[in-house]
C-alpha cells in the first residue's frame, strides 16, 4: 500500500521528527510499508507527559466470543512515525478471555501520542471487541485517575469519501480547550479542517497532510487555525475517505478530557438516544450533570426536540408516568448548532 | 434525550461540576434507535470493567440498562473475569 513517494515522504518525516528520543533508528532501519488488512483504529492512545506533571496512558482491552483461540494485531502510528508493517504486535486471544496489556504504546517505537491500528485473524473484525482507556493520574496530587474511554472504530463504519465528518468544539471555549484528531486509515491524504460558528458560518479553515496510517491531533484547534476562540462551534474535516476524526475538549483547570467521535450526516429519518443523562447531587458537594449539543447539518430549519424518560416511567406524548419530565424544543437552522443543558433536571437518584 | 429528525446530529457530556478542580466527565455516545433495538436473545459484551475490594481504591463499575422500548424487557447480566469465568448472574 501507498507509493514509492508515499514511502519516501514517511521516512524523512521520521527523521526529522524524531527528536533526541528516536536517536536508535539512525541505526536501526525502518521498515516504512504500512501494514494492509486494517480493520479498525482506536483514534487516540497515549504515553507521554501532560500537563501539571501528569503522564498519560492507554490501557487495552479485547475479547472474542467466535472461535477457540484468534489473533489480534495491533499497529501504532502518528504523523512522524506512520504505522509500519513490521511494528506491529500480535496478541492472541482466548475464546471468552480478556486481553489486558497495560500501556500499549510502550511497546511501539515512537514517540507518543498516537492512533491505534488493528486487525483481527481468525475471525469477522465484527466478532471482536476492541475497547481502550486513556487516563492518567490527577494533576497537583490528588489521588487516583481520571481519563476517557474509546471504542475500537471499524473501517466499515466509517464514511464514504467527501462525506464531512462532525465534531463538536467546546460549548464555552473560554474554560475548556477544543483539539482535534484525526487518523489516517489507508494512503497518504490531505485533510481540511474547517470551524464552523453556532450560525454555521465557516470561521477558519486549514489543510493537513496525512501520511498513511498517520495520525495527528490540532492542540487548541482555533490557536492551530489562527482565528478567535468561539463557544458553541464545531469542526468539520473532510476529505479522502477513510479517515477517523474527533474532538478532545479537555477542561483548563482539571485537565480532564471528553473525547467526541466524529458523526456524519445520514438520510433516514432515525431517532436518537443518549442512554442516560443526570442532574443530581454527587460526592463533596457537586452536582453531576449532563449538557447536549445537536447540529442540523442539512436541509430546512427544523425543531429538535429534546425529552427525558426517567428510569422506571413510561411515556404518553410528552408527560411521563413515575417521575418528573421535562421537555424542551429548539429550533436550528442548516448547519447551526442547538444545545440544551440538564434536560434530564430532577430525574431521581436512580439514574445515576 | 430523542431527535427523530434526518442530519441532526447528537452529543452529550455528563459530568461533576461545583468543585473548585473543574469538571470531570464523560462523553456519551447518542444511538440511533433502530441500533438500540435488539431482536430475541441477543447478546452484548462490555470488556474493561473493574472492582476494587478496598472502596478507597481502585475502581467500581457501573452498569446501566436501557430498555428502548414500550414493552418490558428482561435483562440477563453475567460477569465473567478476565479468563472467562462466571463469577456472577443478575
Amino acid at each position: 500500500m501507498g507509493t514509492r513517494t508515499d514511502q519516501l515522504a514517511r521516512t524523512v518525516g521520521l527523521v526529522l521528527g524524531g527528536g533526541a528520543g528516536m536517536l536508535g533508528f539512525a541505526t536501526t532501519p525502518v521498515h516504512a510499508e504500512p501494514p494492509s488488512s486494517i480493520h479498525g483504529t482506536v483514534a487516540m492512545a497515549a504515553d507521554n507527559p501532560g500537563k501539571h506533571g501528569m503522564h498519560w496512558r492507554t490501557q487495552l482491552w479485547a475479547s472474542q466470543e467466535a472461535v477457540d483461540r484468534a489473533m489480534l494485531r495491533v499497529c501504532a502510528g502518528n504523523e512522524a512515525h506512520p504505522a509500519a508493517a513490521s511494528e506491529c504486535q500480535q496478541f492472541p486471544v482466548a475464546k471468552g478471555k480478556v486481553l489486558t496489556p497495560e500501556n500499549v504504546l510502550s511497546g511501539f517505537p515512537l514517540t507518543p501520542p498516537a492512533a491505534l491500528y488493528f486487525s483481527w485473524d481468525g475471525i469477522p473484525a465484527e466478532q471482536g471487541v476492541v475497547f481502550t482507556r486513556t487516563y492518567t493520574v490527577a494533576p497537583n496530587g490528588q489521588p487516583g485517575t481520571f481519563g476517557q474511554g474509546a471504542h475500537g472504530q471499524l473501517l466499515t463504519t466509517l464514511p464514504a469519501a467527501g462525506v464531512s465528518q462532525i465534531v463538536p468544539l467546546a460549548l464555552d471555549a473560554l474554560t475548556f480547550r477544543s483539539n482535534v484528531g484525526i487518523a489516517n486509515l489507508g494512503s497518504a491524504k490531505t485533510v481540511t479542517v474547517r470551524v464552523r460558528n453556532t450560525q454555521g458560518v465557516v470561521v477558519g479553515e486549514k489543510a493537513y497532510t496525512l501520511p498513511a496510517f498517520g495520525w495527528r491531533q490540532l492542540n487548541d484547534v482555533f490557536l492551530e487555525l489562527g482565528i478567535a476562540t468561539y463557544s458553541y462551534s464545531f469542526a468539520e474535516p473532510f476529505g479522502t475517505a477513510p479517515f477517523a476524526a474527533y474532538a478532545s475538549i479537555a477542561d483548563n483547570t482539571s485537565g480532564d478530557p471528553t473525547t467526541m467521535p466524529a458523526k456524519w450526516a445520514y438520510d433516514a429519518q432515525r431517532g436518537l438516544f443518549i442512554p442516560v443523562a443526570a442532574r443530581l447531587p454527587g460526592y463533596t458537594g457537586t452536582q453531576w450533570r449532563t449538557d447536549a449539543v445537536a447540529i442540523n447539518w442539512q436541509g430546512a430549519e427544523k425543531e429538535i426536540l429534546f425529552s427525558s424518560r426517567c428510569r422506571t416511567g413510561t411515556t404518553t406524548g410528552t408527560q411521563t408516568h413515575g417521575c418528573w419530565s421535562s421537555t424542551r424544543t429548539r429550533r436550528s437552522s442548516h448547519g447551526r448548532t442547538s444545545s440544551a443543558r440538564s434536560t434530564a433536571s430532577t430525574i431521581p437518584k436512580e439514574v445515576s | 434525550m430523542t431527535t427523530p429528525f434526518p442530519n441532526k446530529l447528537l452529543w452529550s457530556r455528563t459530568y461533576n461540576a461545583g468543585g473548585t478542580s473543574g469538571t470531570f466527565g464523560q462523553e456519551l455516545p447518542a444511538i440511533f434507535d433502530d441500533e438500540s433495538k435488539i431482536a430475541g436473545d441477543a447478546t452484548g459484551t462490555l470488556i474493561g470493567l473493574s472492582q476494587s475490594a478496598d472502596a478507597n481504591t481502585g475502581y467500581r463499575s457501573a452498569l446501566g440498562l436501557l430498555n428502548t422500548g414500550y414493552n418490558a424487557a428482561i435483562f440477563k447480566v453475567e460477569l465473567f473475569d478476565s479468563d472467562g469465568n462466571l463469577k456472577g448472574t443478575l
